[in-house]
């Protein structure tokens, strides 16, 4: 395991934040993930959380969605069919706040090329709390 | 080349040694047969000399007979004894021929030729009792040989019956000592000496072709008849009688025989020599030869094994990343059950879910264990203390509940890959614990060995059968029921990539024993790091924190 023991999340985290006040445009998320178990849960723990989420299942319709302007903050795959998420990065001018995710090891040319582009990496399996709380800090603009 | 002698081999010497003595035989034995053929010839010549000096003796003696059948004419004609020697002296040179009458023990003088004797002269003394002893027969009595200067004079007598009674003849003679040989064989190749006596006595030498006498080296003695009397040759060879080759041919043997026996005994060394040479080549080679069997073997056994693991990890590298997706959907999935069915969940789920989510963490740790084992990586070492290095390792694997760990490792420096190291500790510390299952103790300590940092970690668990205690370090091999099997194949490998090894320690208590080297540095050797320091720390499984902690070490 990658990660270092972290809080336990409590059930009020679970609710959106400013749910029940003034109408503002709810935070959205776009989740890029060719496999449809993987991409669908984390999908639901993020709606869970009170994020609206788009999902993409490769990295052209990403772009496509992204040229849309549909997500601020954006969870990416980095192994894909139709492009990867490698590729995304480099051909979007302005991306979006980027959490990587993978499966493999990264090879070291390729994410040094993206670096800059991303905001953090996470390596699966990884636990959903910290998922939540990397995509609360994206778009808090910390970490 | 070892083993080399200077000195030739002992066959080589011993056909020499048998030539050398077979050549000495062959000569001995030929040269007895030349001096048995040479003394045989020696004894050939001599009696062949013998016979010819009695012919002449003879024929100086026979005028003799001629007086004696004149003398009794001679007796009433003593006047006419010339004209009767006139046939003597026609065959005897210088003869001195006497007629006598004998008168008591002594002789008369009445006829006489040559100018020693005279007519009416008394011969008397050992020459009358000569001339008595030959009043015998018809063959005249030589006398005593005298030697006068360089001559020696001899005589001979004849008596009645061949004179009438009371006459008597007799004949004396004058001749040198020493004649020379007229080209007659005999003389001329041994050297010769006549005694009148049956003795070889110098007094009575009648005649020699030498002067050097007695005659010198190997002589043959003969008997002579002459006229009653038995005279005494004796020969010697001058120079070899069978010829110079045949005497040398012994000699030749020999040389030659020697010369072949040395030539035999080097050329067979040298042949030994050379055999003994090729075959330590041939045992050199065949070594080598054998050595290079078992290195290839050995590389062979290597490749195949090498060839194993690379299969292995690549199995495990693709099985590792294969399961992270599925993984994070059913962590996901947990997750969403938990968070979203919450309360509506029927009790009795409670503890199924909870299995899940401590199965799907297993999976978790087996699919980084896959990975871990693959990845390859440099070690990038840096010195760091043991202690803190244990201190972190304990916080991210305490022990469970039941297990107790205590820890002895100083305040050794570590030179080494420090997130590896912490890898490996993790690893020996969670083998540990899975070892002992419910409840039970581990010791981990370390001591500095010849600049390296040996760490022992120990557990009363069952401990490892001692045929496993080998292959304990591959991958998949594991003695615990639970486990993945890559967790000391991970120890090695990173043990190995910092030049160190790993072993399963025998000893005499209940438990494993596991004991890797780690790089360390050289000035740190000494007392200050026995096992009998302070503890570093102690974990009790079960509790937030350990008991003692950073308490126990000193600063």
């Amino acid at each position: 395991m990658t990660e270092t023991a972290g809080t336990t999340p409590t059930p009020e985290r679970i609710t959106a934040p400013g749910a029940g006040a003034t109408p503002a445009p709810l935070p959205a998320v776009l989740v890029v993930e060719d496999e449809e178990g993987v991409r669908t849960t984390i999908a639901a723990i993020l709606r869970s959380a009170g994020f609206v989420v788009h999902e993409a299942p490769d990295g052209e319709i990403a772009m496509t969605m992204l040229d849309a302007g549909v997500s601020d903050v954006m969870v990416l795959d980095v192994r894909m069919p139709n492009r990867d998420g490698i590729s995304v990065l480099e051909n979007l001018p302005s991306p979006p706040v980027t959490i990587l995710m993978s499966a493999q090891s990264i090879e070291p040319d390729a994410y040094g090329r993206v670096r800059s582009k991303v905001f953090a990496h996470l390596r699966k399996p990884f636990r959903p709390e910290r998922l939540i709380e990397t995509v609360e800090a994206a778009f808090g603009g910390e970490e | 080349m070892k083993g080399h002698s200077r000195w030739p081999s002992w066959p080589a010497v011993a056909v020499g040694v048998l030539i050398a003595l077979l050549s000495v035989v062959g000569c001995v034995l030929i040269l007895r047969v030349a001096n048995e053929q040479e003394h045989d010839l020696l004894v050939g010549q001599t009696r062949q000399a013998a016979q010819v000096m009695a012919e002449r003796l003879a024929s100086l003696y026979a005028p003799v007979n001629a007086a004696a059948s004149e003398a009794e004419l001679v007796a009433h004609f003593p006047k006419e004894f010339h004209y009767f020697s006139f046939r003597i002296t026609s065959t005897v040179q210088h003869p001195s021929m006497v007629l006598l009458r004998r008168a008591g023990n002594s002789y008369v003088v009445y006829g006489a030729l040559g100018s020693v004797f005279h007519i009416g002269q008394t011969i008397s003394g050992p020459i009358a009792a000569t001339i008595s002893s030959a009043d015998k027969g018809q063959t005249p009595t030589p006398t005593a040989v005298v030697r006068v200067g360089n001559g020696s004079t001899f005589g001979f007598a004849l008596g009645p019956p061949a004179t009438p009674a009371g006459i008597a003849v007799y004949e004396q003679l004058s001749i040198p000592v020493v004649f020379r040989p007229e080209g007659n064989l005999p003389f001329t190749s041994i050297n010769f000496a006549l005694y009148g006596s049956r003795t070889p006595e110098p007094a009575h030498l009648v005649l020699a072709n030498t002067s050097a006498l007695p005659l010198q080296g190997p002589t043959v003695e003969t008997p002579v008849q002459v006229g009653t009397t038995t005279w005494l040759a004796v020969g010697s060879a001058k120079g070899p009688l069978t010829g110079s080759l045949d005497r040398a041919t012994g000699w030749i043997i020999l040389v030659a025989g020697l010369l072949m026996a040395v030539m035999v005994a080097v050329t067979l060394d040298v042949v030994m020599r050379r055999r003994r040479y090729a075959e330590v080549q041939v045992a050199m080679r065949t070594a080598e030869l054998a050595q290079s069997m078992s290195d290839l073997k050995e590389a062979q056994a290597t490749l195949v094994q090498r060839e194993r693991l690379a299969a292995i990890g690549q199995m495990a590298s693709v099985v590792g990343h294969e399961l992270r997706n599925p993984l994070t959907a059913v962590t996901n999935a947990l997750y969403l059950i938990r968070a979203t069915g919450g309360s509506a969940m029927s009790p009795a789920v409670e503890p199924h879910l909870e299995m899940a989510e401590r199965e799907v963490g297993r999976a978790a740790t087996l699919a980084q264990d896959l990975t871990d084992f693959v990845r390859p990586r440099t070690p990038v070492p840096e010195p760091f203390g043991l202690d803190q290095l244990l201190e972190e390792v304990m916080q991210a694997a305490p022990p469970p509940a039941g297990i107790t760990v205590r820890a002895h490792v100083g305040r050794l420096i570590v030179v080494a890959d420090r997130v590896q190291i912490g890898e490996l500790v993790t690893n020996l510390i969670t083998n540990a614990y899975q070892a002992i299952g419910s409840s039970g103790r581990v010791w981990v300590w370390a001591e500095p060995v010849d600049g390296q940092v040996k760490v022992s970690v120990q557990d009363d668990g069952p401990g490892i059968p001692p045929e496993s205690a080998v292959n304990i370090f591959e991958p998949f091999v594991t003695t615990k029921a639970r486990g993945t099997g890559l967790g000391l194949a991970i120890v090695r490998r990173i043990v190995e990539e910092h030049g160190g090894w790993v072993a399963v320690e025998p000893h005499d208590e209940p438990g494993a024993r596991i004991v890797a080297t780690l790089p360390g540095v050289p000035e740190q050797n000494g007392p200050a790091h026995r096992r009998s320091d302070e503890p570093t720390g102690i974990w009790v499984g079960g509790d937030e924190e350990h008991a003692m902690g950073n308490v126990a070490t000193p600063s």
